[in-house]
């Protein structure tokens, strides 16, 4: 009897999970989840979809603005920008959703802005609370801004809808030639969680006068931006609110994540000649006087370079020797009475007097740079890694005797080589 | 049903790269440093070697099941107790991978999620797929193989241009001592060759070719050192913070261009891996208990196998709680009993087995022969 019983039951089992029972099944399950979906909200009208985070410090309180996105049905993107305050950084952010009743989505957040304030007394804690709590993509880049925090955040959402220019891009664009590498939230890590805790991010300028190089936005809201600010904010308006972006490649350097001082683009330039990855470049050269040139100015185009870094000691004196290769291509010559040649792209107008003169200039910035990471006592040619990695013990050695000032005796050796594309 | 060959090395290939690409990389990070990759490849080659160990194993056993083969040599208890061990190996192996599923699509993938939606549909696959059998998932790892390689490779050499290799320098800075440590401390993540055991009479080695084998185990092992080394060579020093491998690998390289969306199809791909790896793990757990409990269908395992799962649904909820549970003596004991330890074991028993049965075989044709002389003696006497 017993035996009939369970048979009966593994057959009424079987039937229940038979495959194409299995299917009804996960059809229902679909059905029980799907239905109730319908009932719920889009997710743009609950959430607001940050596209850039501002932050800084006034007057004890962390004020923040954001840019948010409106999804729309027209190709044009509605961006609106909405500030709140607070004494923390989550209270801050917190008081803009209360304000416009939304939850601040943060996947989406492509830059994270960083003001004076702030910067002078440390980002660390701000970031970590983004990327950590907010969810902020490590990703993100990464600007320190001057100026009023809620005119910036304003003049980048106008940036992006007056010229269809996109402040992520233009920092971006900065890895090619200026920066070597990203400024962005992950690097930023990388670098103050390192030894020398030398954090790197761009910085840009808002400013209210035209300036070499700087873009032209409104200062307040345009068009599509909405400018449907909180109550927070204050609002600017009107054609004398005009402002100006500028990237003129100055770069912000971070030490123990405080703001530490900031590189011109040319002393950026000069400490890009140690890394490999900045391929790009130019060299000015003057009085070049040969059987081709008289007293000429030169420019010439960096092609390709090759850096070969060889750290050693000498007797217990480290050594720094860095190799350069370059291969050059002749841009521009500058004469009061110039010869009757063709500049073509080949090597004949690169002299022996040229590439000497080439050698000269290059060496004489590299030397600058290395005097300027002695007197800031800022690693940024990578001594400190290089050592680690290729003279552990003996570097540890030499760290124990000279401490934080360990650039200061190294022996630096550079050895240049130019040639022509051919 | 069984598979062939090809069928089991693709299986094998998956098995290796399953449970590799989430949090494993920054957990090693903690204690071996740059050193990661080589506990890492010292670990999956070990593991490579026990393939063979175990398919060896398997080959002695002929058509009987791993209970029925170790009952053969090690007598009922010991072979239910041995079941026992790999029951747990398997529940943490599914524990593993349901929560870094589920710590990845609720976490990672999407800001607002419920892991229900998610978990009730992939359990009635995984019954599905348990109910149809091992020649089921092979299939569907044939499938889905190439194309999460193709993905994963294509993941790792998108982000090959930004790392640093001196970030992997010096070498062996602090001694071995602690990448013993870390290799012991998260061997549970390893330990890849232990589904075998609920594979055996289920293989045609008719078209066995070792080879193929070989060259699927290095493969794996190749692109799990691949992706290690651009995840180790990116992070550096922030490597222990991220706790989603392959993500953000392709987040952090993500560029301005169309293509780079590629990036989250990949990822989705890897999730339909990681999938079919809880089916192959669900599979052998319903199997072991099978056997364990002498159970005669598959329907009560494959209940019993959903319900666990649904279980992990409910506790664990935080990160620590997890890594108390998966990186617990507890953890590593079992991993190495169940892995390293009973193959071993295994191929001595049935070598001392076997030599005893080939003497006593020997001794009884021995006392036979002098058996029939003395008959035959004795009937010449008679005579």
């Amino acid at each position: 009897m017993k035996t009939k019983q369970k048979s009966e039951i593994k057959k009424k089992l079987k039937s229940i999970f038979s495959p194409k029972k299995l299917v009804l099944w996960l059809s229902i399950l679909i059905l029980i989840f799907t239905v109730p979906a319908f009932n719920k909200s889009a997710m743009s009208q609950t959430q607001a979809i940050v596209t850039m985070l501002c932050v800084d410090k006034v007057d004890d309180k962390i004020k923040v603005a954001a840019t948010v996105l409106t999804p729309s049905q027209d190709k044009k993107a509605n961006f609106q920008v909405y500030s709140g305050e607070g004494d923390t950084l989550g209270y801050a952010v917190d008081s803009i959703s209360l304000a416009i009743g939304k939850e601040m989505g943060f996947a989406q957040c492509k830059i994270m802005a960083l003001g004076e304030n702030i910067c002078k007394e440390g980002v660390m804690q701000a970031l970590d609370y983004m990327t950590r709590t907010k969810k902020v993509g490590r990703n993100a880049v990464l600007v320190s801004f001057t100026g009023d925090i809620i005119d910036f955040t304003q003049a980048v959402a106008n940036l992006n809808l007056e010229k269809s220019l996109r402040l992520d891009r233009i920092v971006s664009f900065d890895k090619r030639y200026i920066l070597t590498q990203d400024s962005n939230i992950e690097t930023f890590y990388i670098g103050y969680y390192s030894p020398i805790s030398l954090g790197i991010m761009s910085k840009v300028k808002l400013s209210t006068n035209e300036e070499f190089n700087a873009i032209e936005v409104a200062g307040s809201d345009v068009g599509n931006a909405g400018g449907s600010n909180s109550d927070m904010t204050s609002t600017g308006g009107g054609q004398e609110d005009k402002k100006f972006i500028m990237n003129d490649g100055t770069v912000s350097l971070f030490k123990q994540g405080k703001h530490y001082i900031d590189m011109s683009l040319d002393e950026v330039k000069k400490a890009n000649i140690f890394v490999n990855d900045a391929q790009k470049g130019t060299v000015v050269v003057d009085n070049v006087t040969d059987h081709i040139y008289s007293d000429a100015k030169v420019v010439v185009n960096i092609l390709k370079k090759d850096i070969s870094i060889e750290p050693s000691f000498n007797n217990d004196t480290p050594v720094y020797k860095t190799d350069v290769s370059l291969t050059v291509f002749i841009d521009e010559v500058i004469e009061e009475n110039p010869s009757k040649r063709l500049l073509k792209r080949n090597q004949d107008f690169l002299t022996n007097a040229l590439i000497e003169k080439i050698k000269e200039k290059m060496e004489t910035d590299m030397r600058e740079i290395v005097a300027y990471c002695q007197d800031y006592k800022i690693d940024l040619l990578g001594v400190y890694k290089h050592f680690y990695a290729l003279e552990n013990k003996k570097f540890e050695k030499y760290l124990d005797e000279k401490g934080e000032d360990y650039l200061s005796g190294i022996d630096y050796q550079i050895n240049i080589k130019v040639k022509s594309e051919n | 049903m069984k598979i062939n060959y090809r069928q089991l090395s693709i299986i094998t290939f998956m098995s290796f790269i399953a449970l590799k690409f989430l949090a494993l990389p920054s957990l090693l990070y903690l204690e071996s440093k740059n050193m990661s990759m080589f506990v890492a490849l010292a670990l999956m080659i070990i593991d490579g070697l026990y393939v063979f160990v175990i398919l060896d194993l398997m080959k002695k056993s002929g058509e009987k099941n791993i209970y029925e083969f170790m009952k053969s040599c090690l007598g009922k208890v010991i072979s239910k107790i041995i079941l026992i061990l790999l029951i747990l190996k398997y529940a943490l192996v599914i524990g593993n991978i349901s929560k870094g599923l589920e710590f990845f699509v609720v976490e990672n993938l999407y800001s607002e999620y419920n892991w229900f939606v998610f978990v009730l549909p992939l359990m009635i696959l995984i019954g599905f797929m348990i109910y149809k059998g091992i020649r089921n998932i092979a299939r569907v790892s044939e499938m889905v193989c190439w194309a999460i390689v193709i993905g994963l490779i294509y993941i790792a050499l998108k982000a090959l241009s930004g790392i640093d290799v001196l970030s992997f320098l010096p070498f062996f800075l602090d001694g071995v001592q602690p990448l013993l440590n870390s290799a012991y401390r998260h061997i549970s993540w390893f330990g890849s060759a232990t589904f075998l055991f609920m594979l055996f009479g289920f293989v045609d080695f008719r078209s066995e070719k070792k080879l193929k084998m070989i060259k699927y185990i290095i493969f794996a092992i190749l692109i799990v050192q691949l992706l290690y080394f651009v995840f180790y060579g990116l992070f550096e020093i922030t490597s222990p913070t991220h706790n989603y491998c392959i993500s953000d690998i392709s987040q952090f390289s993500s560029t301005y261009s169309a293509i780079d969306e590629l990036s989250w199809l990949v990822v989705s791909m890897w999730i339909v891996a990681q999938a079919v790896q809880l089916a192959l793990y669900s599979y052998c757990l319903a199997q072991a208990l099978k056997f364990l409990f002498d159970i005669k269908g598959n329907i009560l395992p494959i209940i019993i196998v959903i319900l666990y799962l649904l279980m992990w649904s409910f506790i664990g909820e935080n990160t620590i709680r997890m890594e108390r549970i998966f990186f617990s003596h507890f953890a590593s004991i079992v991993t190495l009993l169940a892995q390293y330890i009973l193959p071993i074991i295994l191929e001595i028993v049935y070598a001392i087995k076997h030599r005893k049965g080939k003497n006593s075989s020997k001794k009884r044709v021995r006392d036979e022969n002098k058996a029939k002389i003395r008959d035959k003696k004795e009937v010449k006497v008679n005579i």
